[in-house]
């Protein structure tokens, strides 16, 4: 057996393996003050039924990946829900706070572990979402402008608010 | 008339740089239409070790350390430097050590002696602009160029590359469409008749298309198992005419890749499928049990690149 050449060796020394370390931005009772200072939040959490992921999906045209949805009731204020998106290598974890009448109030990323696309959290960027609601089209590079360089994080989480405003026509609202 | 000398520049052509990769590369040998974030950086290092002949001992580790560049969101760069060590002994088909159109075992070597060496094969600047994101279109669409030089070769690359995702992007279709030019330098064999080409140094051109197929799915996150197949056709000039073909083959296996934050590794094995075809008559004798074995292909193939971002 020969041995390699030590230079062939060398470029992959280079290659030490870098930390990947979660981007935890946001707990989630900081996420919650974030949109809704000073409110109380109880805890209404639910499981969509077949019914009715179907009607969310039919109504966003967005899959629903999972069933269960962590959400809170801000009496007198309207819902925070937290969700998570595929982002291309791990879930984009982010909250979004809706007024009473089911309008984006608010929208945080809370974790965010991909190599590219932060800029998603850039308040300017979220700032877009405000006073949507399930009759606004929620499309990239129509009412939504897209980060170029991070266009399937803000795709997926466009998509992911999209789906979270028809859940709230659909199972929040009669609440 | 097909000579030895014909038979190298077949030996030639299956001995192609291997693909470059656009972005994060979650398939072994083919491209995706990601390109890097304007002014990010990645370092890749590849290896891909080519073992399996009909006979004797041969194996091959073709290296490639690579920087890659956006300049734009759509517009990525890059520089390679190509390099390999190669460990042969009586591999070709006439149980000899010798054979190579790219030099890996050079004209001049003594066949009857076994080879080894690790040499620098060439460097090479690649460009790939992305015409649509396949986050934003059914299908995503880029293209790439890549020259390449080195002391006894030179190539011209380029393609077309298209992606489609489905599936919350966690499914991916990718398909490449490759074309290569060459150019290789023979050494000139000493025990030839002087009044032969063979004898002299010279220059010997090759052409080679190129289609690779594959099929990934994150399974988890981070992690991606797929599957690539791909078909090589070559041809003994600079261009593509039907006359000029040489032989096709295919080759197919799976694919791992997982990705962190800052780096990812993935693995990509390929095997021979032994239904390669031979269109020259004179090169027979490449053609064994189905499979191609000139120059540097083999029945098996196996690459690994790891990377990480900046």
């Amino acid at each position: 057996m020969q041995r390699w050449p030590t230079f062939i060796a060398a470029p992959l020394a280079v290659l030490a393996p870098a930390s990947a370390l979660a981007s935890v931005y946001l707990s989630v009772e900081q996420a919650q003050q974030a949109i809704f200072p000073g409110a109380t939040f109880v805890p209404a959490s639910l499981t969509l039924t077949d019914e009715q992921a179907g009607a969310v999906a039919r109504r966003s045209g967005v899959r629903v990946r999972v069933r269960e949805q962590a959400v809170w009731r801000v009496p007198g204020a309207g819902w925070f829900i937290v969700d998570q998106v595929v982002g291309k290598h791990e879930f984009i974890t982010y909250a979004l706070g809706l007024d009473p009448s089911g309008a984006v109030r608010g929208i945080e990323i809370m974790e965010y572990r991909e190599s590219y696309g932060h800029e998603v959290r850039n308040a300017a960027w979220r700032q877009q979402f405000l006073g949507k609601s399930a009759a606004d089209p929620l499309r990239l590079d129509e009412d939504i402008r897209n980060i170029s360089g991070a266009t399937l994080s803000c795709r997926h989480v466009t998509d992911g608010v999209k789906r979270l405003l028809a859940l709230h026509e659909i199972a929040l609202r009669a609440r | 008339m097909v000579n030895r000398f014909s038979v190298l520049i077949l030996c030639a052509v299956l001995a192609a740089p291997p693909l470059a990769w656009a972005g994060e590369p979650i398939f072994g040998y083919s491209y995706l239409t990601d390109t890097l974030p304007a002014g990010r950086s990645e370092f890749e290092q590849w290896g891909t070790l080519h073992t399996g002949k009909q006979q004797g001992h041969f194996r091959l580790l073709r290296l490639r350390s690579a920087y890659e560049y956006g300049v734009t969101d759509a517009l990525q760069i890059a520089g390679y430097a190509n390099y390999y060590h190669l460990s042969a002994n009586g591999h070709s088909a006439n149980g000899l050590t010798e054979g190579g159109f790219e030099n890996f075992v050079p004209e001049d070597h003594d066949p009857n002696s076994p080879y080894q060496a690790t040499k620098l094969e060439s460097f090479s600047l690649e460009a790939i602009y992305r015409l649509w994101s396949p986050y934003k279109y059914p299908v995503g669409a880029g293209l790439y160029l890549e020259p390449a030089w080195g002391p006894e070769n030179r190539t011209l690359e380029g393609g077309l590359l298209l992606q489609s995702n489905f599936i919350d992007d966690r499914l991916v279709l990718v398909a490449n469409l490759r074309f290569e030019l060459e150019k290789r330098r023979f050494a000139g064999k000493p025990a030839a008749d002087p009044a032969d080409e063979e004898f002299n140094r010279r220059w010997v051109e090759e052409a080679e298309l190129l289609y690779t197929f594959g099929i990934a799915y994150r399974f988890a996150p981070g992690w991606s198992a797929g599957f690539e197949a791909r078909r090589e056709a070559e041809y003994h000039e600079l261009n593509f005419h039907r006359s000029n073909l040489d032989f096709t083959f295919w080759s197919r296996g799976p694919t791992l890749h997982y990705s962190a934050k800052d780096w990812f590794v993935t693995v990509a094995y390929q095997r021979q499928l032994a239904n390669a075809r031979v269109y020259n008559s004179e090169i027979d004798d490449w053609l064994y049990q189905g499979r191609i074995y000139g120059d540097e292909a083999t029945k098996n193939e196996l690459r690994v690149k790891l990377g990480m971002y900046f």
